[in-house]
């Protein structure tokens, strides 16, 4: 459900309000704008040739940040911070979807939410985002950036490339993590 | 996680990012080093190793892959094939130029494939078998193939010394249809392979070279399938480039032809826009209705233009294209294909490369393409966004299926009571979000069943998938009552649009059964469900159930938010009930009832009205008020233009009851206008009933040209055919009925009263089997028209009591005002009156039949100045004055002003009248009046064959 990132910031507002008070589907319409712009800041990052770590963030993108993180300033110093933030809370957000859609059906079976359909995420199917929640939480034990990477990877759609800009970090050793993050939870989810 | 669980993943971490760089062999002796050393952590990776077979990631490509091998050189493989030299590497290992060793000459390419699985052997070899059988001249021919020593198969090919097809059309700056053609010579080698039962499974630019002579060549054929496991559970996926995967294969699920169709896709997609499928995500971002993942071809080039100016310039270039043409070219047709080919669904894309290479080749030369159809399943798709029942009935509407204006009226009143159950509780909303989905999915599941390929119009496929629809609906069980009877309605709905009103009535019956119960609770959907039976009971003319259902439901009406327009619909169709039963007074009273209450009612839509008015139009018009009905049915038709929701069909219907209300006026040259356009649309919307409009169009446009004395075009039209027209078509009889009329009426024209009789007889026994007092008024006109025969036969003895009879019916019928019908008795017992010599009675018959039609077609329609002309008649017999004969000059003219045209039996006839009246009132004949008979007298022997004498008046007209 991607829209064209002209949503005004006065729309913006009144869907956060909505959501905050309890409007399921405000945030439906709300994760779309937030992720369009998430995508289009990775995909100007990409193409710039030098490597700027600081990228403002659009207006919008910060009264996202500043009202679902709860209020008080919040200062975005660096891209790298903006995305994990975005990361984790994308993360969130879609699995406590998951977790409420799966507990109003018999048996608590997690369906595939809508919304990572909407967004085209490429979470493989029949993922249980409870357990993935789970394993990525392990994960970070490891290392931190193994867990972040997955969250921008899976929650976010971002590619390794883009990914390994906004970390500022050499693409192979992004790639290389990537391949043993997979690894890791593919047979930590197994079982 | 404990901490020396922690400490062993973090030394596995390390070593598992050198292990994954490292090419197979030399990973394997990396892995025994360490597992010498450390037994666990060796294990640890080997179960890590194992869940990754393919390590390119989606975005980067080749890329990531890793560093060259250089020392391979001078390796002996299989005991035959030296290895010369690294060509590449790809995501299923090396590839080597290679020599034989007992010809030094034969060069092949030699793949070296490295794979985390072991193939068993005997499949190996049973694949390279097949493989060999290849033989085609686009595919590279599989020269030798073996198992090496640690068990990996090789495959030596025909080493092709060419570009990759992408790199090949650049450089040659080969233009879009020149690219199309060659790219289809690709698929047809892929197909040829499919025939074989041979999948490619990597099908991408590098896997396709053109040669020095510009054939294209396929390369790894088949080789992907081998290296699969043999379990297609296994929901990694193995040996081939995710960035060229469809949706299906990264999803684990076994590949398909489909899957091949879709890679051809990518390349496609690459070869027209020059941005390959996996980069344009980044470059154009995929729009909110775009069902597909991929952007179109059109969008990731456009965003190029914008993000990357001088690359668009360049690309467009090596297309022979300037940046906004390609832009243009690739919205088009071409962009539709690759659309197509690369439907995320593997049901939408092409069913065989050769299908996706013909429509290539239709669109380099310049002809449709198929790509063009099938787009239900997207537009419905794109419809399941949002999650309300308003919104899955605008999807049927949308699709222009879903006939009801009892549907669109309803829809106000839906849409109120989910909002306020809605905020009531939001339990209930999710019950409506559920119900809608269903009910859309439902539709959704019709659809996509449905043939996308189907050109033949909507019809036949919609019938059977409605068929299937029903069927499906009665094996659910898991439905509540009121989502099973919404499901039921809608079926019925579009089977009545279809003209299918046996199913519709079955279907629709079972939904107001189910909502008996609830019929208070739930007036609106019971009366929407009990709306669409009796438009199906009326199609079958079933009256009696029409009424019972009507008084039925006419309390609920009372129930509902907007009882105004659920009680004028219900009274609409009791009207329609009772006008089939021949009760005409009591059918206009429940139209106009319906017509008062339903323009006053806010929230009716402009459809609804508009259906009324037409059902008031039909009635008159029937009655003979042809004029009023013009009106009406215009009105109607303005009402329809104002609703978008409106259905054609029913648009259409109104036209050619409009034309046929024109031609009852006398206005033949609107009339005839209106129907040659009716004519000129694809009748394909009124589904099974097409050959049967097509009918009724020809003999509307039959009389209209009897009007004109076209007698030669309105014969052939009422001889034409009756092409698929199932024989039990309800309104068959009539329509018979009604061309046999029009035949008798232009055999009067042309003063052959006997074969008038004979078509009068036919028209009689058509309706005579008609058992519904509707009929009635057919059956009036019918005897009418025998009665003019008889009179012209001479035989008003016989006449007289016909019209006699037909006067008390229709006063019985339709009361005492004046109408056509009535008019045209008048009209015949003055003639008899006239013959019999008793001009007093001639002259007060005329002067009522001329009220009749002035009242009912108008002052100077070609009834009532037939009349006037009669009457003069009359007068002149009576009086002898010979004035009387310059006010019949003064009204031939208007004759022939009414009909346009002089060239007419009635303006002839007028003329010989004339000529005999100037004879028997001794007045010396004038000369223009002279000729003028003379004419008449040349024009009928022409026409007829034979001479013909004023006798008995004029003809009428039908």
């Amino acid at each position: 459900m991607l829209r064209p990132v002209s949503a005004t910031s006065s729309e913006v507002t009144q869907l956060i309000r909505q959501w905050q008070a309890g409007e399921a589907d405000a945030l439906d319409r709300l994760l779309p704008l937030v992720y369009a712009d998430l995508r289009a800041m990775a995909a100007r990052l990409l193409a710039r040739e030098n490597r700027q770590a600081t990228l403002q963030p659009t207006a919008l993108l910060h009264d996202v940040f500043v009202r679902l993180l709860g209020g008080g300033r919040v200062d975005i110093e660096s891209s790298a911070h903006l995305f994990n933030t975005a990361g984790r809370m994308m993360r969130h957000i879609l699995v406590d979807r998951a977790r409420e859609a799966g507990a109003e059906k018999r048996g608590g079976d997690w369906q595939r939410v809508d919304l990572v359909d909407a967004l085209q995420l490429p979470i493989p199917e029949r993922t249980h985002l409870g357990l993935l929640d789970e394993a990525i939480d392990e994960l970070e034990q490891i290392d931190a950036r193994l867990a972040r990477i997955v969250e921008l990877r899976y929650f976010v759609g971002l590619s390794v490339a883009a990914i390994a800009r906004i970390m500022d970090v050499d693409k192979r050793t992004i790639y290389r993590d990537w391949a043993f993050a997979r690894a890791w939870l593919g047979r930590h989810m197994q079982r | 996680m404990d901490g020396e669980t922690l400490e062993r993943w973090r030394r596995a971490r390390e070593a598992f990012g050198t292990l994954i760089d490292l090419p197979t062999d030399a990973r394997a002796a990396r892995l025994a080093a360490i597992g010498s050393g450390d037994a666990r952590l060796a294990a640890d990776l080997a179960a890590l190793l194992a869940q990754v077979g393919e390590l390119v990631d989606e975005t980067d490509g080749a890329e990531a892959a890793a560093e060259p091998v250089a020392q391979r050189a001078g390796t002996v493989i299989g005991g035959r094939f030296r290895l010369l030299g690294l060509l590449g590497i790809g995501g299923m290992g090396e590839v080597h130029l290679a020599e034989r060793t007992d010809e030094l000459d034969r060069k092949v390419a030699l793949k070296l494939v490295r794979s985390d699985l072991p193939i068993p052997v005997a499949r190996a070899r049973r694949e390279q078998q097949i493989l060999a059988r290849l033989s085609h001249p686009h595919i590279a021919a599989l020269v030798d193939a073996g198992i090496g020593d640690a068990g990996q198969p090789w495959f030596a090919m025909e080493y092709i010394d060419g570009a990759r097809i992408t790199d090949w059309c650049d450089r040659r700056s080969l233009d879009l249809p020149a690219r199309a053609r060659l790219f289809a010579r690709v698929c047809r080698a892929v197909q040829f392979a499919h025939r074989n039962l041979i999948l490619h499974r990597d099908i991408k630019p590098s896997n396709i070279l053109v040669d020095a002579e510009g054939e294209p060549r396929l390369l790894d054929f088949g080789i992907a399938k081998l290296l699969d496991g043999t379990d297609a559970q296994q929901t990694q996926t193995l040996a081939f480039t995710p960035a060229y995967a469809a949706p299906e294969q990264l999803r684990g699920e076994p590949a398909t032809t489909a899957g091949d169709v879709y890679q051809l896709g990518l390349v496609l997609y690459e070869l027209a826009a020059g941005v390959p499928a996996r980069r344009a995500h980044e470059v154009a971002r995929a729009r909110a209705d775009d069902d597909t993942p991929l952007p179109r071809v059109d969008q990731a080039f456009g965003a190029l233009t914008v993000q990357a100016p001088d690359g668009a310039d360049r690309i467009a270039r090596e297309r022979g294209l300037g940046v906004e043409r390609l832009r243009r070219s690739l919205r088009g047709d071409l962009g539709r294909i690759v659309a197509k080919a690369t439907a995320a669904d593997p049901r939408e894309r092409y069913d065989t490369a050769q299908a996706l290479a013909e429509d290539l080749e239709r669109w380099a030369d310049g002809r449709p393409v198929a790509a063009h159809r099938g787009t239900f399943a997207y537009r419905l798709r794109k419809l399941v966004r949002r999650h309300r029942v308003a919104t899955a009935i605008i999807a049927l509407l949308a699709l222009g299926l879903v006939a009801s204006t009892l549907f669109a009226v309803h829809r106000a009143a839906e849409e109120r009571e989910q909002r306020r159950q809605a905020e009531a509780a939001g339990r209930r909303a999710d019950q409506q979000r559920q119900r809608a989905e269903i009910l859309l999915g439902f539709m959704n599941d019709m659809f996509r069943q449905a043939d996308p390929q189907n050109a033949d119009g909507v019809e036949p496929t919609a019938t059977q998938m409605l068929e299937r629809a029903a069927t499906a609906l009665e094996a659910r069980t898991d439905l509540d009552a009121v989502t099973h009877a919404a499901l039921l309605t809608q079926v019925a709905d579009t089977f009545n649009s279809l003209f299918l009103p046996g199913r519709a009535a079955d279907s629709a019956q079972r939904a107001v059964n189910l909502l008996e119960p609830e019929r208070e609770r739930r007036s609106g959907e019971y009366l929407m469900s009990v709306g669409i039976l009796l438009d199906a009971l009326q199609m079958l003319d079933r009256s009696d159930a029409q009424l019972a259902l009507v008084e039925h439901a006419l309390p609920i009406a009372a129930r509902t938010e907007e009882p105004a327009i659920w009680s004028s619909l219900l009274l609409k169709f009791r009207g329609a009930a009772r006008c089939s039963r021949g009760d005409f007074p009591g059918c206009a009273a429940d139209l106009r009832e319906a017509l008062q209450r339903i323009e006053g009612a806010p929230g009716a839509r402009p459809a609804g009205v508009a259906s009324t008015l037409h059902q008031l139009a039909v009635l008159l018009n029937d009655e003979g008020y042809p004029a009023e009905a013009v009106r009406l049915l215009r009105q109607a038709l303005d009402a329809l233009d104002r609703d978008p929701a409106a259905l054609r069909a029913d648009r259409e219907t109104m036209r050619v009851n409009l034309a046929n209300s024109l031609a009852a006026q006398g206005r033949a040259d609107e009339a005839i206008t209106l129907i040659e356009k009716g004519l000129a649309e694809p009748l394909g919307l009124y589904g099974s009933d097409a050959p049967f409009v097509e009918a009724m169009l020809r003999r509307s446009l039959a009389r209209a040209k009897v009007l004109r004395g076209e007698y030669a075009q309105a014969r052939e039209l009422l001889a034409a055919p009756s092409g698929a027209m199932p024989a039990d078509h309800p309104g068959l009889p009539r329509h018979f009925s009604h061309s046999h009329l029009v035949a008798a009426r232009i055999a009067l024209d042309l003063a052959d009263p006997a074969a008038a009789l004979a078509e009068v007889e036919d028209a009689r026994r058509q309706v005579a089997t008609e058992s519904d007092a509707g009929a009635t008024l057919l059956q009036l006109r019918v005897e009418i028209v025998h009665a003019d025969a008889l009179l012209r036969s001479g035989r008003c003895d016989l006449a007289l009591p016909r019209w006699q009879a037909a006067r008390e019916r229709l006063d019985a019928s339709i009361g005492a005002t004046p109408s056509w019908i009535g008019a045209e008795i008048s009209d015949g017992l003055g003639r008899c009156a006239l013959a019999a010599g008793d001009t007093a009675r001639a002259e007060s018959a005329f002067t009522a039949a001329i009220a009749g039609f002035a009242s009912a077609t108008g002052e100077a329609s070609p009834w009532t100045v037939r009349s006037r002309i009669h009457r003069l008649w009359a007068q002149a017999m009576a009086s002898h004055d010979a004035a009387l004969l310059d006010r019949l000059d003064e009204a031939r003219g208007a004759l022939a002003e009414a009909l346009g045209g002089s060239a007419r039996a009635q303006v002839w006839q007028t003329d010989l009248l004339i000529e005999t009246l100037s004879s028997e009132l001794r007045v010396p004949l004038d000369r223009s009046r002279a000729e003028r008979a003379d004419q008449a007298r040349a024009a009928f022997t022409a026409l007829t064959g034979r001479p013909v004498a004023f006798r008995d008046g004029l003809t009428g007209f039908n």
